[in-house]
C-alpha cells in the first residue's frame, strides 16, 4: 500500500526556493578517531524509520504537494571510503545535490584516514532547516554511544511538523495576534547585491569558508561581553561594514540585511517534541550609514536589532500569509502568488550557532573541528552562515560560481576577518579590564 | 527471533479472550512483525535485539490494541444478534401491518379504494424510522452535514401523507398547500440546525432561510386571503432586511468585543502600574 505524507507548509515554501537556493543543508564533522561504521548503520537505519519524511519522495502534485514514502536501504543514504584526500572527498561530497524525487531526502559520508573519519551529512532542506539539523546531528551522536554502551533505548523526536506549532508557547490572546500578522516583510526593497560576477555555465557548486580563530574570537567576544553585545550582534556589524567595503557602497547609503531566527524560542519546550522541519524566521537589520569605525557599525546595527529583539512577534510576520494563499488556492496557483509577492533578500546571514563538542562525541572519537552551513544559493543571492565549536567560528559561504567568485569571497573573508581585528584593537582597553573568562 | 515474537504475543494474547478470531489475530501478528523484522534487516539493520525493540515499539501500545479487538469482537457479535432480530423484527411488522390491512380492507365494506394508505403509511414510517436512526448515529459521529440531510426525508414523507390524508380521507380543499408548507418547515428546521451543530456558514444560510420562508408564507398567505399580494409582497424583502440587520448586529457585537478588550487591556495595564513598577528594574 502507498503511504504518503502531508507536505507542510514549510516543506512547499523551500520547494519554492528552488529558483534561489540548491535545497541542500550541510554539515562536516572532523574526528580523531574512527567511527563504527555497523554501529552509525544501526542509528541510521533507526532514525530514517522513524522519521519517514527522510524517505520519502516529494511529489510537486498540481493541487496539493505530498510526500510518498519509499523503500530504501541504509547503503543508499551511507557512503563509506578510505581516503587518500580527505578535503577533496568532502568538497566533493558536500557539494552534491539531493534531487526530490530521490527516495532518500539525506546523504551521510565517512571518509577515513590516517585512523581519523570525518562524517559529512547533506539533508534537503524541505526536511528540517539549521535548528533541527543541529538536533538531528546530536541524536545522531547519542543514539550511536547508546548502542556502544549496549543501551537500546534509542530516540529520536517524531511531532507535529506542522508550521503553526510556532504558536504554542504564546498566550491565546498573543497566539490570536500572531495569526494576524498578514504584513509581507520580505517586500523591504534592498538592491544591494554581493558583487559576484555574472552567472555562466561554467559556475559550479563551493562551498567556502574561513575559521576566524581561537585568539579573535575570544578576543571580541570578551569585548562584547564587556559591552553587553553578543556575538551576533558583532558578527552582524563585521558583516555589515565589510559589505559596504567591498560592495563600494557609499558610506551614507541605508543597507538591510535579513538576519535568519529560529522560531523554535516561541515553541513550548523549545521544539523538542515537535517533527523535525523548518521553523525559520527573519529579523531585518537596517543600517542607515556605515560609521565611521566599526563602532559606529555597531551602533548601527544594535539600533537596528533592538526594535525586533523588543517585538515578542519576531519571526511570525507573513507566517499567516502564506498560509492562507496555500489555504485558499491549488498548489499550482499559490505558488505563483507568493512568487510575485516574494521577494528573496539578495544578502542574508544566519548565525546556526554553537556546536557541542561534548554531544557531538563519537564513542571514543572526539570532534576536533566541523560547521553547518545553509544552501548553495543561486547568483545574484548570498547568504553567510556562522558556526562555533570549540571556541572557533567557521563563516560559510555557499555559492554557484567560478574561480573569480571564489577569490571575491576570500577577499571578502578576509575583509569581515580585518574587521574584526580593528574592532579588537579600537577596543583593546576592554579588553584588559575584562574579567577572565571562566 | 520468532520464537521471541512468539514469546511476546502468547504472553500478550492471555489478556484477551481466547477466540477463534484472537488467534487468528495472533498468527496475522506474528507474520507482520516477521515481515517487519525482514525488512529492517534488508534495510540495513544488523543488530538482532535492536530490531526486536524496533518492531515491538512499533505496535505502540499493544495492550490497549489488544482491548479495542476484543471490543470490536464482541460488538461484532452483538451487531450481528442485533441485526437479526432487526430483520426479524422488521419482516413481522410487515406482516402485521398487510394483516391488519386484509382485516379492515375486508370488515369495512367499499374501503379497498383507502386502505392502502395503511400500507403506504407502513412503508414511510419504516423509511422514518431508518432516517432517525441515522440521525442519531451522524449527531454521535459528529458528521454534522450528513445528520441534516435526514430532517427533509421526514418532512418530506410526513408532508406527502398528511396531504394524502387530507386529499383522499377527508376531501380538503387545498390540501396541497402541505408541499409549500414543507419546504418552510425543510428550511426552518435546517437554519435551526445550522446555528445547533454550529455550521461555520450559519450566519451565510441566516437571510437564506428567513428569505425563502417569507416568500413561501407569502405565496401561501396570497392563496388563502387574495387581498394579500399587494402589499403582501413587501414580505418578500424579509430575507434582504434579515442580512442587513445581521450584518449591522455582526459588526455591533464585534466591535463591541474588541472595545471590551481593549478596555479590560489598559485596566490591567493601569492596575499593574503600582509603587513597584516604578521601582523595579529588569537587571
Amino acid at each position: 500500500m502507498v503511504k504518503t505524507l502531508k507536505a507542510e507548509m514549510w516543506d512547499k515554501m523551500q520547494y519554492l526556493f528552488r529558483n534561489f537556493y540548491d535545497r541542500m543543508v550541510h554539515c562536516v564533522q572532523y574526528y580523531d578517531g574512527l567511527i563504527d561504521i555497523p554501529t552509525l548503520k544501526r542509528v541510521l537505519v533507526f532514525t530514517t524509520e522513524k522519521v519517514p519524511v527522510l524517505h520519502s519522495s516529494f511529489k510537486s502534485d498540481v493541487i496539493d504537494p505530498y510526500w510518498k514514502v519509499e523503500d530504501y536501504t541504509v547503503n543508499d543514504i551511507l557512503t563509506v571510503r578510505d581516503s587518500t584526500d580527505i578535503e577533496a572527498d568532502v568538497n566533493a561530497f558536500i557539494c552534491q545535490s539531493i534531487p526530490v524525487e530521490s527516495n532518500v531526502q539525506y546523504k551521510m559520508a565517512v571518509f577515513n584516514k590516517d585512523g581519523r573519519s570525518v562524517l559529512c551529512m547533506i539533508v534537503n532542506h524541505m526536511c528540517m532547516d539549521g535548528g533541527d539539523f543541529k538536533y538531528f546531528m546530536k541524536k545522531l551522536a547519542e543514539n550511536y554511544n547508546k548502542l556502544l554502551d549496549g543501551e537500546r533505548d534509542l530516540d529520536i523526536k517524531t511531532g507535529s511538523r506542522s508550521y503553526d506549532e510556532v504558536y504554542s508557547k504564546l498566550t491565546p490572546e498573543e497566539e490570536e495576534v500572531a495569526r494576524g500578522l498578514y504584513k509581507n516583510i520580505s517586500q523591504v526593497k534592498d538592491e544591494h547585491y554581493f558583487p559576484l560576477t555574472p552567472s555562466s555555465p561554467t559556475d559550479v557548486t563551493r562551498i567556502c569558508r574561513r575559521k576566524v580563530g581561537v585568539k579573535l574570537f575570544s578576543d571580541f567576544r570578551k569585548i562584547g561581553k564587556a559591552l553587553g553585545v553578543t556575538v551576533n550582534d558583532l558578527m552582524l556589524a563585521f558583516y555589515v561594514r565589510s559589505l559596504y567595503e567591498i560592495g563600494m557602497f557609499r558610506d551614507d547609503e541605508r543597507l538591510t540585511i535579513p538576519c535568519m531566527v529560529d522560531l523554535r524560542r516561541h515553541i513550548v519546550d523549545g521544539g523538542v517534541h515537535t517533527g523535525l522541519t523548518n521553523h525559520t524566521g527573519f529579523m531585518q537589520c537596517s543600517t542607515e550609514r556605515k560609521g565611521e569605525t566599526i563602532n559606529d557599525t555597531l551602533i548601527e546595527v544594535l539600533r537596528s536589532v533592538r526594535k525586533s529583539k523588543d517585538d515578542p512577534y519576531m519571526g511570525l510576520y507573513s507566517l499567516p500569509l502564506l498560509k492562507l494563499a496555500y489555504s485558499i488556492f491549488p498548489y499550482i496557483i499559490s505558488e505563483q502568488a507568493i512568487k510575485i509577492g516574494y521577494l528573496n533578500p539578495l544578502i542574508g546571514m544566519s548565525n546556526i550557532g554553537v556546536m557541542d563538542d561534548r554531544a557531538l562525541k563519537m564513542g571514543d572519537a572526539n570532534i576536533v573541528d566541523g560547521f553547518m552551513t545553509g544552501a548553495v544559493k543561486y547568483k545574484p543571492y548570498m547568504q553567510l552562515a556562522l558556526t562555533s565549536l570549540l571556541g572557533d567560528i567557521t563563516m560559510t559561504i555557499a555559492i554557484r560560481g567560478n574561480d573569480e567568485d571564489e577569490k571575491i569571497v576570500e577577499r571578502f573573508f578576509d575583509m569581515i576577518i580585518a574587521n574584526m581585528n580593528a574592532f579588537v584593537e579600537l577596543n583593546r582597553s576592554k579588553l584588559d579590564s575584562s574579567p577572565a573568562e571562566k | 527471533m520468532k520464537e521471541r515474537f512468539k514469546r511476546y504475543l502468547e504472553q500478550q494474547f492471555r489478556a484477551i479472550r481466547p477466540t477463534l478470531a484472537a488467534a487468528e489475530y495472533r498468527e496475522k501478528m506474528l507474520k507482520q512483525l516477521m515481515d517487519r523484522a525482514q525488512e529492517l534487516r534488508i534495510k540495513g539493520m544488523d543488530d538482532e535485539d535492536l530490531i526486536y525493540d524496533m518492531c515491538i515499539e512499533e505496535l505502540g501500545d499493544f495492550a490497549a490494541t489488544l482491548a479495542a479487538f476484543d471490543e470490536q469482537e464482541h460488538k461484532v457479535a452483538n451487531t450481528k444478534r442485533n441485526a437479526v432480530l432487526g430483520a426479524v423484527c422488521g419482516v413481522g411488522a410487515a406482516l402485521a401491518l398487510v394483516v391488519v390491512y386484509l382485516i379492515v380492507s375486508f370488515l369495512v365494506p367499499n374501503s379497498w379504494g383507502l386502505t392502502w394508505l395503511i400500507l403506504v403509511g407502513g412503508a414511510f414510517a419504516a423509511v422514518i424510522a431508518v432516517a432517525v436512526v441515522l440521525l442519531v448515529k451522524f449527531v454521535k459521529a459528529k458528521k454534522y452535514l450528513l445528520m441534516r440531510l435526514m430532517p427533509p426525508v421526514v418532512i418530506v414523507l410526513l408532508c406527502v401523507y398528511l396531504f394524502l390524508l387530507l386529499q383522499l380521507v377527508g376531501h380538503v380543499e387545498m390540501s396541497w398547500l402541505a408541499f409549500l408548507a414543507m419546504v418552510v418547515m425543510i428550511a426552518a428546521f435546517d437554519g435551526a440546525l445550522a446555528f445547533i451543530t454550529e455550521f461555520k456558514f450559519r450566519w451565510v444560510e441566516l437571510p437564506i432561510v428567513i428569505e425563502i420562508v417569507c416568500v413561501m408564507v407569502y405565496v401561501i398567505v396570497g392563496i388563502i386571503v387574495p387581498s394579500f399580494w399587494h402589499p403582501g409582497w413587501l414580505l418578500c424583502l424579509g430575507g434582504v432586511v434579515a442580512a442587513i440587520a445581521e450584518a449591522i448586529v455582526l459588526i455591533a457585537t464585534r466591535n463591541s468585543k474588541k472595545d471590551k478588550k481593549e478596555k479590560k487591556r489598559i485596566a490591567a495595564k493601569y492596575t499593574e502600574e503600582d509603587e513597584s513598577y516604578y521601582t523595579s528594574w529588569k537587571d
